[in-house]
């Protein structure tokens, strides 16, 4: 019998050919009285007319003149500022209003003192280098103490940086040449934040204080994949077609619409325009001169790694330059994700992280690498094998790796201080925008009662949409779904389970245990779906007897 | 989708060149509009998110590289994402997927008098199918595209693609055979 899809495409194809529609149908076996509807119903919906565009002109010219702006380089707006600029350009001017500022902030602490409301921006601290924000399609200078609101669109220059304060102690850190909009900076009564950002460039740091009930978000969207906190210290790359994710403390989900990751402190991963995303891989971090320079072998103090055509370099690397690389140790092998030249002062430092795989006086294997212990090594109290450790160390004359300090990665989510809260204080620099209703109400906070679990911090958001489509597909509680990715599946490992489960009468814990005892998802699928016949989807169910059909349908026309 | 290459109006337009870019929005908007209307089920609204796929589109250029994906594709994916991002912002749940065997309800949808195959038939009935089956559908049979250019829109194979194509045919037919609508 033949394969119902690929004779229904031959036929598409036919027609896309340009065989008449009869002769289509003629061709067809004799018992193909749905085939025939089916091409019929495709030729319909081809020959439908689609709705127009009723403003593309416009629309096009928009698009054009952003396109336009883009091409600019960063600049300082000239002249037509706006009015409050104006008034700030005059001593007196900044006077009277600093005046104003402070009665409308009294009278505004007054009435918020006793009801927080939401909060909707974030304070721009630490700048450094040309920081900027986009406001009525013009790129104006960010100062210290600036508020920033959702809809802005922030960029750095080369050599610059900003970190943005957000009211309940989260911190993002942006980093040269990054690009960055606040799509939503929301908060509300008891500390739930929202924030979610969509980054098209550069690198940013995040530092995000445990987020309370199931409504707070804290969000970095990138074209490839989406990184999705609860509390936790996370770092963001943009680097060409891909997006790379690290995480220093805490976990993170990264997904996309086909895949989901969970990493934990000291990995790294990245996702691509294909949707992709590899697994979850522990980093390694160079920062030092580039001691060789081969076809796919690299070095840097000394210390080799794997540079693949998804590397990104940095233009005018050469042997002995200053760079900074980051990768991933995969499957043994460590492979550069990039190599920069290093921004601002940062001196050399050698590290990875990995797990202990054994202890002794002299040496420690961590990751399959043995570091050697000397009197000089600072190492963590109470470490054991098993423990997620990073690394610093230096490679000696012999070629060893000599370790300098050995410290557990810590996968506790990071807990806020008063120095993060008190330093909010609403302030009105008239730069950006007119408003001066801000409603922060400084906080402090000193204990956190809503400690994410790690099943609420695997979770991602709640509910995890991929998770809910899943039970959804497999009737199954979202409970049990999330059960399996909390054990760090991934959906799509999870749906592959399922299926093969449906497929084979197993039962979905004996699906996993076969993974677990160590076979591959080739191996686990070959003995339990053993034909090559296209795997049953799961909401592949048997066809209604009782399906009405159109009165009018056209019987079909058999061969001969 | 055009003969034009994409690819070099899209580094034309990386470099700086806005007659490129509208070129650009020229051939792809007609095709990214129609997607997202049979997604989002809206003109106005498909309208603002095909200006926002232009959008992103130039915000992405710095960074664009072309490494064999076509252009086509890049924008299909924004559109996707917005299209999803559309509904999770409004609160919807994603449509309702049609399980083989659970036909809507005939006055539910339509209580018309027409009973021919209209536009607006076709986008009310691909909202009952699965996110992947629409998709085929629309790049299939609504912009014409082959099947091995919506397999790379798509990030599926060729052969899940055929897949999607006959179930997602199947389940709009049994739709429509409910709904007792023709098309032939």
């Amino acid at each position: 019998m033949r394969d119902p899809d690929e004779l229904l495409q031959q036929s598409l194809d036919a027609l896309e050919s340009g065989t008449p529609l009869e002769d289509v149908l003629n061709e067809l076996p004799e018992d193909s009285i749905e085939m025939v509807e089916l091409i019929r119903l495709a030729t319909a919906v081809r020959a439908l007319p689609h709705p127009q565009m009723v403003n593309a002109a416009e629309q096009k010219e928009r698009i054009l003149s952003i396109a336009r702006q883009a091409t600019i380089p960063v600049a300082k707006a000239k002249s037509s500022s706006p009015w409050f600029q104006r008034i700030f350009a005059a001593p007196a001017g900044r006077w009277a209003f600093s005046a104003v500022a402070v009665v409308l902030i009294a009278f505004a602490a007054v009435l918020l003192t006793g009801s927080p409301k939401n909060v909707r921006a974030a304070t721009v601290m630490d700048l450094s280098g040309q920081v900027e924000v986009l406001v009525n399609s013009q790129w104006l200078p960010l100062e210290e103490g600036d508020l920033v609101y959702a809809g802005n669109r922030l960029r750095t220059g080369q050599n610059a940086s900003a970190t943005l304060l957000f009211y309940e102690g989260s911190r993002t850190i942006l980093s040269a040449d990054s690009d960055l909009t606040l799509a939503v900076v929301d908060g509300a009564q008891g500390n739930v934040l929202q924030v979610v950002m969509d980054q098209t460039a550069g690198t940013t740091e995040h530092s995000v204080v445990p987020l309370r009930g199931k409504d707070s978000t804290f969000l970095v969207r990138t074209a490839t994949g989406d990184a999705s906190v609860r509390g936790t210290s996370f770092e963001v790359s943009i680097l060409n077609s891909h997006s790379r994710f690290k995480v220093d403390k805490g976990m993170v989900l990264i997904y996309n619409d086909q895949n989901a990751v969970l990493l934990t402190a000291g990995q790294a991963s990245t996702s691509s325009d294909d949707l992709s995303i590899t697994d979850p891989a522990y980093e390694f971090r160079l920062v030092g001169n580039v001691t060789a320079i081969g076809e796919t072998e690299w070095a840097v103090s000394g210390v080799t790694f794997t540079v693949t055509p998804q590397t990104v370099i940095a233009s005018g690397v050469e042997l002995d330059s200053y760079v900074v690389v980051k990768g991933r140790t995969v499957d043994g092998e460590r492979i550069a994700d990039s190599i920069s030249f290093v921004n601002g002062n940062q001196k050399p430092r050698l590290t990875f992280t990995g797990i202990v795989e054994s202890i002794s006086d002299t040496a420690w294997v961590i990751d399959g690498q043995t570091v050697i212990i000397t009197n000089e090594t600072m190492i963590q109290a109470g470490l054991a094998v098993g423990d997620a450790v990073e690394i610093r160390f230096y490679v000696a004359e012999n070629g060893d790796w000599v370790a300098e300090e050995i410290e557990r990665l810590d996968e506790d989510v990071i807990t806020p201080t008063p120095e993060d809260t008190e330093t909010v204080t609403p302030e009105v620099t008239g730069s950006i925008t007119p408003e001066v209703t801000e409603t922060v109400t400084p906080t402090v906070i000193t204990t956190i009662d809503a400690t994410p679990t790690n099943d609420i911090a695997c979770v991602g958001a709640d509910p995890q949409p991929t998770g809910m489509t899943l039970a959804m597909r497999y009737g199954v509680p979202y409970e049990e779904i999330m059960g399996w990715f909390c054990k760090h599946y991934g959906f799509g490992e999870i749906d592959l389970a399922y299926t093969l489960a449906q497929a084979s009468g197993k039962t979905v814990e004996e699906v996993f245990a076969m993974r677990e005892s160590g076979m591959g998802w080739g191996e686990i699928k070959k003995l339990l779906q053993p034909e090559p016949t296209a795997k049953p989807h799961p909401t592949q169910k048997p066809h209604p007897t009782q399906k009405p059909h159109p009165t009018q349908k056209p019987k079909p026309t058999k061969k001969s | 989708m055009p003969e034009i290459d994409l690819t070099d109006l899209t580094l034309r337009a990386k470099n700086g060149d806005t007659a490129a870019a509208g070129e650009l929005y020229e051939q792809c908007h007609q095709d990214i509009y129609w997607y997202l209307f049979y997604r989002v089920g809206d003109a106005q609204t498909a309208e603002d998110l095909t200006a926002e796929v232009f959008l992103r589109m130039l915000r992405g250029l710095p960074n664009y590289q072309p490494q064999g994906k076509p252009v086509e594709a890049w924008l299909f994916q924004i559109a996707r994402n917005l299209a999803i991002d559309h509904y999770r912002s409004n609160h919807h749940e994603e449509p309702i997927e049609l399980k083989e065997n659970q036909l809507v309800e005939p006055g539910e949808v339509h209580n018309t008098v027409e009973k021919t195959l209209t536009e607006e038939k076709l986008r009310r009935a691909l909202e009952h199918l699965s996110a992947d089956q629409r998709d085929v559908i629309i790049l299939r049979f609504v912009l014409g595209m082959p099947i091995a250019e919506a397999a790379r829109t798509i990030n599926r194979s060729q052969d899940a693609v055929k897949a999607l194509q006959r179930r997602g045919l199947l389940a709009l037919r049994d739709l429509l055979a409910n709904w007792e609508v023709s098309y032939a």
